[in-house]
């Protein structure tokens, strides 16, 4: 098992504000790894910080040994580490099959002369292209609203839409920031299993921020907890369920899982 | 408790459809072609020629501004882009005897360089912050254009450029020159279509919904934008110097931002989803003015009245009305 990425003393400041600090943890190929924290712990920053929205103020970032750090977004998902986002986020006025082949735009055989001119090998690559997308729409379920508009899609159908979009660029490690937000319990179980099918069937590293505490213990192999931007636990959701500094962080409100 | 997975619809059908698509637009263009060779010839006289070939150059103007607009930004020096190309086209024939046909080109290209390395600056602004900094370097394209009196001849302008000859041929006629700027403005149509369709297209228009997903999409938007910016703006440098060769006299006051509010006006009111609101904007605003002059005084009154009653009724613009249409008579598809 070896690591996909690794996160090293990482920190982040806004100005006098330290949102992140000290964070270190690594996912391997293979794992499903969880990042959980109470509001405003720094889970959606660190995410930010390693997809390369955000510059980091310190530390260091590898993804499969290569320094991705001051790297842009748009080449980190080159090298195989996609993300998901918070809120719905996808093409509005493009349909749902055309949203995931926009997802694996880095990845597609179709080049650009060939493109404009409409030559035999881009129509070729394209329709391949367009199989391989609809093979991941139906992964995810919703393949047969392929040729609707995104916008005009169903909230649940749209956060499946988000996924097969990152799915699309056949990332090696998948950073999913909270993926059942909104839903409901049913449709929070489904999207469990659509994680965990992803990852098993696709060798797909999951790196998930989520709140659903049933969803987050149903599948992660390790769990890091952060708070406050520190990172006050790391371990099996076990080891974090029973931490007494991890049950303090959400007033012992929280792990009723 | 998987319920989700079970409603998979049937493969989607292969589209085989584009390859009759692409016969059904070259019958157009072809029949556009055959149309435009008798054109000059049905006008009335060579003032209907004039207005037929401004607003050919205004359609690349628009079309231009169009590409620009796919990676959803709004430029407000695209007349500054064209005045720059202008000027160069012209100086380069004037000063250097440059044959005009080559210095069209070498304007073309320099203005798409110079809106490149703007762009690189500019366009990580977005908004109304970048509409804003395109607006004072339109401004300070015009302050050039006045004050650098050795190169430019300031507010007097250019007189006397020499017109365009290809084979032996004189584009400086009218009725001549009308064939280059539909040729031209073909040109542009087509490559447009093609742009817009290809793996740029897809970018720009995947920058143009959602900037961040883009970016998350693997597609380098920064480069993109340049790369639209750059064509764009290019574009339209050619369309300035067409000007300059075709009218044989520029000012600082040919390429103001009046005429870059134009061209906006003309996306806005063809309607900007695709590139056709383009040409039709431009080929509706281009001639409305002259065909208003009759009602002396409140020409300006009532060009004003129908782009407020465009807006008004057909928020998608022109090219929204088959659709518009379709949907008050209630109709399917």
């Amino acid at each position: 098992m070896s690591i996909l990425l690794d996160v090293k003393d990482v920190a982040k400041r806004f100005g006098g504000l330290t949102a992140l600090k000290d964070v270190t943890f690594s996912v391997a190929e293979g794992e499903i790894v969880g990042l959980i924290g109470p509001n405003g712990a720094g889970k959606t920053t660190c995410f930010n910080v390693i997809s390369g929205t955000l510059p980091l103020s310190d530390g260091r970032i590898t993804f499969q040994g290569q320094d991705i750090v001051g790297l842009r977004p748009n080449r980190i998902i080159r090298m195989g580490l996609a993300r998901t986002y918070q809120a719905t986020s996808v093409f509005p006025h493009s349909t749902a099959l055309e949203n995931v082949m926009r997802g694996a735009f880095c990845r597609s055989e179709d080049t650009f002369l060939g493109s404009m001119l409409a030559t035999r090998a881009s129509r070729e690559a394209q329709s391949k292209e367009r199989d391989r997308c609809m093979a991941i729409l139906d992964r995810v379920g919703i393949a047969h609203v392929h040729d609707h508009l995104a916008g005009a899609l169903p909230y649940g159908y749209q956060r499946r839409l988000g996924v097969a979009i990152a799915l699309a660029s056949s990332p090696k490690v998948i950073m999913m920031d909270e993926p059942a937000a909104g839903l409901n319990p049913e449709e929070s179980m489904a999207m469990g299993q659509l994680i965990r099918d992803i990852h098993t069937d696709g060798q797909v590293s999951v790196l998930i921020v989520e709140h659903d505490m049933k969803l987050v213990m149903g599948i992660c192999d390790r769990i890091i907890v952060l708070d406050h931007g520190e990172q006050i636990a790391a371990g099996s959701p076990n080891e974090v369920r029973n931490n007494p500094q991890v049950i303090e962080a959400y007033l012992g409100t929280e792990v009723e899982a | 408790m998987n319920t989700t997975d079970t409603t998979v619809a049937p493969p989607a059908p292969k589209s085989r459809a584009s390859a009759s698509g692409l016969w059904t637009r070259l019958a157009l263009v072809a029949a556009a072609c055959v149309a435009a060779g008798f054109t000059p010839g049905l006008l009335p006289n060579l003032f209907y020629v004039h207005i037929a070939n401004l607003t050919l150059i205004s359609g690349i103007f628009a079309l231009s501004l169009w590409i620009i607009y796919s990676v959803g930004q709004l430029s407000l020096c695209h007349a500054a882009f064209a005045g720059l190309g202008a000027y160069c086209s012209a100086l380069l024939s004037l000063r250097l005897g440059v044959p005009p046909a080559l210095s069209l080109v070498i304007a073309g290209l320099f203005t798409a360089t110079m809106a490149a390395l703007l762009g690189a600056v500019i366009l990580r602004l977005r908004g109304v912050y970048f509409v804003l900094v395109t607006f004072l370097f339109g401004q300070m394209f015009t302050l050039l254009a006045l004050n650098w009196q050795d190169v430019t001849n300031g507010a007097n302008g250019l007189i006397s450029i020499a017109p365009i000859k290809l084979l032996g041929i004189s584009f400086g006629p009218r009725s001549m020159f009308f064939y280059l700027a539909f040729a031209m403005f073909m040109a542009t149509l087509l490559f447009t279509w093609a742009l817009s369709r290809s793996t740029f297209g897809r970018a720009f228009n995947s920058i143009e919904q959602n900037i961040d997903l883009a970016e998350s999409c693997g597609i380098d938007t920064a480069r993109f934008q340049v790369i639209a910016f750059a064509i764009g703006s290019g574009i339209a440098g050619v369309g300035g110097a067409l000007i300059a060769h075709y009218i044989r006299y520029i000012s600082p006051d040919t390429f103001t931002f009046h005429n870059s509010v134009a061209y906006i006006t003309m996306l806005v009111v063809g309607g900007r989803s695709i590139f056709w609101g383009a040409v039709v904007g431009a080929a509706f605003l281009t001639p409305l003015p002259e065909f208003l002059r009759d009602f002396e005084g409140l020409q300006h009154i009532i060009y004003g009245a129908i782009m407020v009653l465009v807006l008004r009724t057909l928020p998608g613009g022109l090219i929204s009305i088959p659709s518009t249409l379709r949907r008050l008579t209630g109709g399917g598809k």
